[in-house]
């Protein structure tokens, strides 16, 4: 950021500007979906129509992860795409929050075979995780109100956006 | 030998000698042959008695059975005109595991032949585009054959880490990779020492 | 990128072991890395010629999940064209090889995510046929109904995806809601939307529920507006209908070479479907069109997927009008699986049950014995080789899937065009990568 290197300290100033921002961002979530596979599915489910995520100002789905401050990862993820996954999230601007959803990202779900990778947050941070295989579309919203408490009690000076 | 198998009818005496069994279940029909056969059933299949539609290329290990060879290439065959569909198993050797490919016969075979290649590692001498398929590039195994265990040789932990440290996202290699990524090759030892430590399967 | 035919056989000199081996250890190491460029760049770099190499995926919108193609550009058309598959490879053939004939219905329906339905009664036919078992009447005309369910929800996605990736976004929502009065049916089912493991090796996993009749009727009202809707809304699109006439043209003899079942292979002039030539479940006690088109572009694609859920449609009116009553699990149960309540207050019924379900009991069809088994499923001909060598297990268990031998023509076709016709090829051929990769 840079604001709060000016301004230090716990002022009055920095915490409401805190607050605002946090506001402004947890209700303004611009999904990345890495979607693969059947989670996928589930997931273009919650952004359309019937479970609608635009309720929760969450609908900017954009395809380009420089744009993005919420990464979706669902679906299995095998040994050929891991890099291609490590390669996004890296792309996208600090700061990022990341939901595994599914059992096949979370833990490779029944697949436990060679060429899926158990679990992506042996290889990249994650902060929510969503069971089910595939979550419904429910559960992926409730995901995203989890995502929305961590963005609230984000701080400037401590926590992943501070810098 | 089967008698209800137009494929089979239609064969000239000189072909019909190069199939070695013929299997028959629940109404379908699996011919036998070598692998210095196939090329000549195939192309008598295909030119001379329209079996237009290859349906599927696919390969069978039988490491450690008692079988002729370790290999076993299954072609699906389908004369849509007809109405028929059979199988034409090819023996292959495992030392020279090398088959004539039939992509210049069916189109379809470009990929079903790739991906014989890429899971069994058989070359289809004459394809034009053996790469791998489904694997990456460098993948240093062969993973549908029986002595490749199902859950792979640690391949799939070997992956630099992303970590916060400080403030920022890092990249870091782990301490150790386990050494040996198990490569694969069809060498006489190899396959010996397979042998020696596998287990027939009850 | 170019392909290279000496790279193929045994004619050039092999590498020695240790070679070989020193070069595929760099290898793997810059794969894990994500080092080598060709393999995640999706940068476009000029090589001096005036061609440019661009990158499509697998990380793309368009390309429906984990596709990967490279085009060589000039200018904006397309002078050659490569594919990378495997993006989704999971490895069922070799877990089949691990799990019991049961079991591995519960995988089989994380294939084809959008159909999963057609997965599971593929499977279990072709399970069946190995078997030379034949399932009860009711529980074959259940499996229709809901075959033909959910492939109406898959054509309606994919002609909804294809609204999508020309433009037209609207058509893709109103298709997802319509897909959820499928979605409701197969709830009250199995209790699942997307993975449903609905059927067993010899029967499905219960009957039906007693309101199930009452949802079924009332799809069938409601649903055939909406292909009139669709039709509307596309057809009268002039951006829609003129960048998917003449686009991807497959003659009948491209068709039929490279193997090509399903919608698209009909739409190029085929006209084999395994429901007609092979019937599977009693389908030849149903009078339905195999309907056909012969242009053989992205709009007879379409065409044809929109007659198709008609002639669906059709089928479900015949086999609700024709239900039989009675079980719905076949009645050896050394091969199928008793029904829940039947384990929980019957004694035999556990003792078959705990037999089916150990490993190392269970179904063991003879030794030697294989089968190719086929269904027709939405994509196309979804084919099974199953191979027996006496135990529990299969041997040898293959997927003969559609989408592969479909999507092995894209590259050709997508050669010569313009960057956005590559799109639209490639959201009329409709692959699901799940089924692609395995
Ligand atoms: S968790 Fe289940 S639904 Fe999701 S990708 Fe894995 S298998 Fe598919």
């Amino acid at each position: 950021m840079g604001l709060e290197s000016l301004i230090g300290g716990e002022g009055f100033l920095t915490t409401t500007v805190n607050g605002l921002v946090n506001w402004g961002r947890k209700n303004a979530l611009w999904p990345m979906p890495f979607g693969t596979a059947c989670c996928a599915i589930e997931m273009m489910a919650t952004f359309s129509g019937r479970y609608d995520i635009s309720r929760f100002g969450a609908e900017v789905v954009r395809f380009s992860p420089r744009q993005s401050d919420l990464l979706i990862v669902s679906g299995r993820i095998s040994i050929k795409m891991m890099p291609v996954l490590q390669k996004i999230y890296r792309q996208m601007p600090e700061p990022k929050w990341v939901i595994s959803m599914g059992a096949c990202a979370s833990c490779g779900g029944v697949f436990d075979t060679y060429t899926l990778v158990q679990g992506v947050d042996q290889f990249i941070p994650v902060d929510v995780y969503v069971p089910g295989c595939p979550p419904r579309p429910e559960s992926l919203l409730d995901a995203v109100f989890e995502i929305q408490k961590l963005v609230g009690e984000d701080r400037f000076d401590s926590g992943k956006h501070g810098s | 030998m089967a008698d209800n198998n137009p494929a089979y009818e239609a064969l000239p005496a000189d072909l019909k000698s190069k199939v070695i069994e013929s299997v028959e279940h629940q109404g379908q029909v699996a011919l036998r042959c070598r692998t210095a056969d196939q090329r000549a059933l195939l192309e008598n299949f295909r030119l001379s008695q329209g079996y237009d539609f290859l349906v599927d290329v696919t390969a069978m290990d039988h490491l450690g059975k008692d079988t002729e060879e370790r290999f076993e290439i299954i072609y699906v065959l389908r004369n849509l005109t007809a109405n028929h569909t059979f199988r034409l198993h090819v023996w292959l050797d495992e030392s020279d595991n090398a088959i004539p490919s039939v992509f210049d016969l069916w189109d379809s075979a470009r990929w079903g032949e790739r991906e014989t290649h890429d899971m069994f590692g058989i070359v289809f001498d004459g394809n034009p585009d053996l790469r791998r398929f489904l694997m990456p590039e460098d993948y240093p195994a062969f993973p549908l054959l029986k002595d490749y265990p199902l859950k792979g040789k640690e391949e799939r932990r070997q992956f630099p880490k992303v970590v916060a440290r400080g403030d920022r996202m890092v990249e870091e290699e782990p301490d150790t990779y386990p050494t040996s990524i198990g490569r694969q090759m069809h060498t006489p030892e190899y396959i010996e020492e397979v042998r020696r430590d596998s287990k027939p399967r009850e | 990128m170019t392909q290279n035919p000496e790279n193929s056989g045994r004619n050039t000199p092999v590498p020695s072991a240790a070679t070989l081996e020193k070069e595929l250890e760099k290898g793997w190491r810059d794969h894990r890395s994500g080092a080598r460029p060709s393999s995640v760049s999706s940068v476009t770099e000029d090589d001096g010629d005036g061609r440019m190499v661009m990158n499509f995926g697998p990380q793309h919108p368009a390309t429906h999940g984990t596709l990967r193609s490279v085009f060589t550009l000039e200018g904006e058309s397309i002078v050659e064209a490569d594919v990378e598959i495997g993006y989704l490879h999971t490895g069922f053939e070799k877990l089949g090889e691990h799990m019991t004939y049961q079991q591995w219905v519960t995988v089989s329906d994380r294939m084809n995510y959008l159909s999963a339905i057609n997965n599971n009664v593929g499977y279990s036919v072709a399970v069946e046929e190995l078997l030379g078992i034949e399932v009860p009447p009711r529980c074959a005309a259940l499996r229709v109904i809901m075959c033909e369910l959910s492939r109406i929800a898959d054509h309606v996605l994919c002609v909804g995806l294809q609204g999508m990736d020309l433009g037209a976004f609207s058509v893709m929502l109103w298709s997802f809601e319509k897909r959820e009065l499928v979605y409701d049916i197969i709830e009250a089912v199995c209790g699942a939307r997307l993975t449903t493991s609905w059927t067993r090796v010899g029967g499905i996993i219960r009957d039906v529920p007693e309101f199930f009749p009452d949802l079924v009727y009332s799809f069938l009202d409601e649903f055939p507006p909406i292909i009139d809707e669709i039709h509307g809304m596309l057809l009268n699109n002039k951006i829609f209908v003129d960048r998917v006439k003449d686009i991807g043209k497959v003659s009948t003899e491209k068709a039929l070479s490279y193997g090509l079942s399903g919608p698209v292979g009909r739409a190029s002039g085929l006209t084999s479907d395994v429901r007609k030539d092979k019937p599977y479940l009693g389908y030849d006690k149903y009078d339905f069109k195999v309907p056909s088109q012969t242009e053989g572009d992205s709009f007879a694609r379409y065409m044809q997927r929109m007659e198709e859920i008609e002639q669906s449609l059709e089928i479900i009116r015949q086999a609700m009008a024709t239900l039989p009553q009675g079980e719905v699990v076949h009645d050896d149960f050394k091969t199928s699986l008793p029904e829940k309540d039947a384990v929980y207050n019957d004694m035999e019924s556990l003792i078959h049950h705990f037999k089916l379900v150990m490993l190392g009991h269970g179904i063991r069809p003879d030794k030697g014995q294989s089968i190719y088994s086929a269904t027709e499923a939405p994509c196309g001909e979804l084919g099974f080789f199953l191979a027996s060598d006496g135990s529990d297990t299969p041997y040898r268990l293959r997927v003969r899937p559609p989408s592969l031998y479909n999507y092995g023509l894209f590259p050709r076709l997508a050669e010569g065009g313009m960057i956005s016709d590559a799109v639209a090829i490639l959201s009329s051929f409709h692959v699901i990568a799940g089924e692609l990769d395995r």
